[in-house]
């Protein structure tokens, strides 16, 4: 290398310093730390003894965990092709150039820079049995209140409805810079072949888009395997129905943070990682079987 | 070479300038008096300026010891708690409450009994009850702050709107079940959508009273052994199922979403069982304000009407550097002076006997002496070493059984085979 290069190849290696200490500590050294621990009884005090695969044989018949585990599952087989198809139609939707679309944009984009906890004390009021809105509309037109949040049926999808809602925001716009890229060229060789809408779209715009779509999966299934935050504001903690949606996050918290039984709730977090790492690969291997490389 | 030193510098000079952000002001500020530093842990921060005014009160009486206060929320109070007695870190003095048994045995904390004799202090100041919830293992573990009881609020202006008697002191279940059945009845003539009876759906203001009320136990008194065998445990969980079948109680999916007290102070319903820890939210509702609200100890079961007194107490880190300057912080808090004040103030009802006037006189709306009674016939919270390992199994079948998804009996079976497992562990 010439000095000069050598002389930036420094500069940018001290830039990046701070943060590859901080993912080192905070991430890194956290997770091996985090796996360390799921070997062990650690709990509120008092050195942590090794009980080798002690926790992760009592996950085994854990009906809480598998209760989690059930729920979770279902949350990523709704969510991830609801996601995609939600999002894909919305960028559609927004890439025509309509009248308004600039103030569509912005109001699709508010839940991806609208905090978690809002979304979900807002949505938390608007499913309320009683005094939702929801129900106060439904009534109006006839039709019986519906237990959104404490009908242990209808929880999940209620749950979903706001997930997806409020993910498919950000991945909204990723799709539609994905529909960007298209050239023009091929919609024009269409239309000339007398193509006509559902045609164009199924045909020329889809699999252009698989790319993007396979990114898109990828990052929702990691997500939604992940999800905490909505269930922790929307469901009492004493109510029923949080049985039938809790997640493994949400299990892991109850375990670490309520029952401060950590070691178990560390092996619980180790379970999650092998499961999203092993879907990723699944996910990762199939992508030649759909997604279209140019 | 000058490039990478000036982009050196800067990054180190950017990094140096973030540092103090991280400084634990509270501990290593410098004082300017030469008083050696107490540090006391709370969680409330509705209680903080009363507990401010008596640690201020303290200081200045104190020539030898200067005390500050630290707030930390109630989701982390734990945590940190855990991890900086771990480390031989905590706060000097430390609220305390049933999880008590889990820090004696984490050997974390400080025993008091010498201290006590030490200055003298005359126990018999405090509600028995309160002294026996942080006694473990033969010694005192931390001096009672306050206590909560439960009892039944009643909306007077429902009761007068439908025509029905006001519940009385002394009242039975049954009583209990009449009044609302006429409540019932008279409320679906009139066409509107009231409750004649609300709860909380958690252990402390609703069935962990039942149980005891009906002559079970959640735990032995030794906490070796699960309550949940005993018939009068499943009995007093069917007479919940009963009130939601007979339409008396609000219906579980209204409960389970939206808390009781906000439905009652929304004027949703005629009575509420509630905690004596939401004095000051019945004192500034509407109905209280109107002159309309009404408090009365819980109606009685097959025994009596016992309520479940939970409290706080504060405790001394086993590793403070001023053990008998803490102490002195604790006498003052818990004393005489630090009660009345925490009375007069409404924050918590002090466990000190001759203090506890001034709590009934803070209040203008409502009449706090439903408070006191509850504690003649009261019991501990059930507690003891393991409770962070039932509690949630014990929360998970309740709300099972209180849907009707599974019966009181089966629920009971479950409880107790999980929660004997868990504490023979």
């Amino acid at each position: 290398m010439t000095k000069q290069k050598l002389t930036e190849a420094k500069s940018a290696y001290l830039f990046l310093l701070p943060l590859i200490v901080g993912l080192g500590y905070f991430y890194f050294y956290a997770f091996i730390q985090n796996f360390y621990f799921s070997f062990t009884d650690l709990s509120s005090f008092g050195k942590p003894s090794l009980v080798g695969l002690e926790n992760y044989k009592k996950l085994l018949t854990d009906e809480k965990f598998y209760l989690a585990f059930k729920n979770t599952l279902i949350y990523v087989l709704i969510g991830v092709p609801s996601v995609l198809i939600f999002s894909t139609l919305s960028a559609e939707f927004l890439n025509q150039n309509i009248k308004g679309n600039t103030f569509f944009r912005t109001a699709l984009f508010i839940p991806a820079v609208t905090m978690p906890a809002a979304i979900g004390i807002l949505w938390r009021w608007l499913y309320n049995y009683q005094f939702g809105i929801i129900n106060v509309l439904l009534n109006r037109v006839g039709i019986e209140s519906i237990a959104w949040l404490s009908n242990t049926n209808l929880v999940k999808g209620s749950i979903s409805i706001v997930l997806v809602w409020s993910m498919s925001a950000i991945y909204t716009i990723i799709i539609l810079s994905g529909l960007q890229g298209i050239p023009k060229s091929y919609y024009e060789a269409a239309e000339i072949d007398g193509a006509n809408k559902f045609q164009i779209f199924f045909k020329v715009t889809l699999p252009l888009l698989t790319p993007t779509l396979f990114f898109v999966a990828v990052m929702t299934t990691i997500g939604i395997f992940q999800i905490f935050d909505l269930i922790f504001l929307m469901i009492q903690p004493t109510a029923l129905s949080l049985r039938y949606s809790m997640s493994m996050v949400y299990y892991f918290y109850d375990r670490a943070f309520v029952a401060f039984d950590k070691g178990y709730a560390s092996a619980i977090s180790i379970i999650l990682f092998l499961m999203i790492l092993l879907i990723t690969v699944v996910q990762l291997k199939l992508q030649k079987k759909w997604v279209y490389e140019e | 070479m000058k490039r990478v030193l000036k982009v050196f510098t800067l990054s180190l000079l950017l990094t140096m300038a973030i540092i103090p952000i991280f400084a634990n002001g509270s501990q290593e500020m410098k004082n300017s008096s030469a008083k050696k530093q107490l540090t006391l842990s709370i969680w409330d921060e509705n209680q903080k300026a009363t507990i401010q005014e008596i640690v201020d009160s303290f200081n200045a009486q104190s020539t030898e010891y200067e005390a500050t206060i630290q707030l930390t929320p109630w989701s982390t109070y734990w945590t940190k708690l855990d991890a900086s007695a771990g480390a031989g870190d905590a706060a000097d003095v430390f609220w305390m409450n049933v999880y008590l048994p889990k820090y004696v045995d984490g050997d974390v904390l400080l025993p008091l009994d010498e201290y006590i004799t030490k200055n003298d202090i005359d126990i018999n100041n405090y509600v028995q009850t309160t002294l026996d919830m942080y006694n473990y293992k033969n010694h005192i573990w931390a001096m009672p702050k306050g206590m909560d009881t439960v009892v039944v609020a009643y909306n007077k202006a429902l009761f007068d709107k439908y025509d029905v008697a006001y519940p009385q002191k002394g009242w039975s279940w049954d009583d209990m079940k009449t009044i609302s059945m006429e409540l019932r009845d008279k409320i679906k003539k009139a066409g509107d959508t009231n409750y004649p009876i609300l709860m909380e759906l958690d252990a402390q203001p609703s069935y962990f009273n039942f149980i005891y009320q009906n002559g079970g136990y959640v735990v032995s008194d030794d906490y070796s052994k699960s309550g949940f065998n005993q018939p009068e445990v499943a009995k007093s969980f069917q007479n919940v199922v009963d009130l939601f079948n007979e339409k008396l109680l609000a219906p579980y999916n209204v409960l389970s979403e939206t808390k009781g007290t906000d439905l009652f102070i929304s004027k949703k319903g005629a009575m509420v069982f509630i905690g004596s820890w939401k004095a000051s939210v019945l004192e500034n509702c509407s109905i209280a304000q109107e002159g309309n609200l009404g408090l009365v100890t819980m109606p009685s079961q097959d025994v009596d009407n016992t309520s479940v007194i939970g409290g706080l107490g504060y405790a001394i880190s086993k590793n403070t550097k001023y053990p008998d300057g803490s102490f002195a912080l604790v006498k003052y808090l818990t004393g005489f002076e630090g009660n009345k004040i925490q009375g007069e103030k409404g924050i918590d009802i002090p466990a000190y006997r001759d203090a506890q006037k001034y709590y009934k006189e803070h209040f203008k709306n409502i009449d706090a002496q439903a408070f006191f009674d509850a504690a003649d016939t009261s019991v501990p919270f059930p507690a003891g070493p393991d409770i962070n390992a039932w509690i949630g199994i014990i929360n998970d079948n309740a709300a099972r059984i209180l849907a009707q998804e599974i019966s009181p009996e089966k629920g009971c079976e479950l409880i107790y085979k999980d929660m004997q497992a868990a504490i023979d562990k």
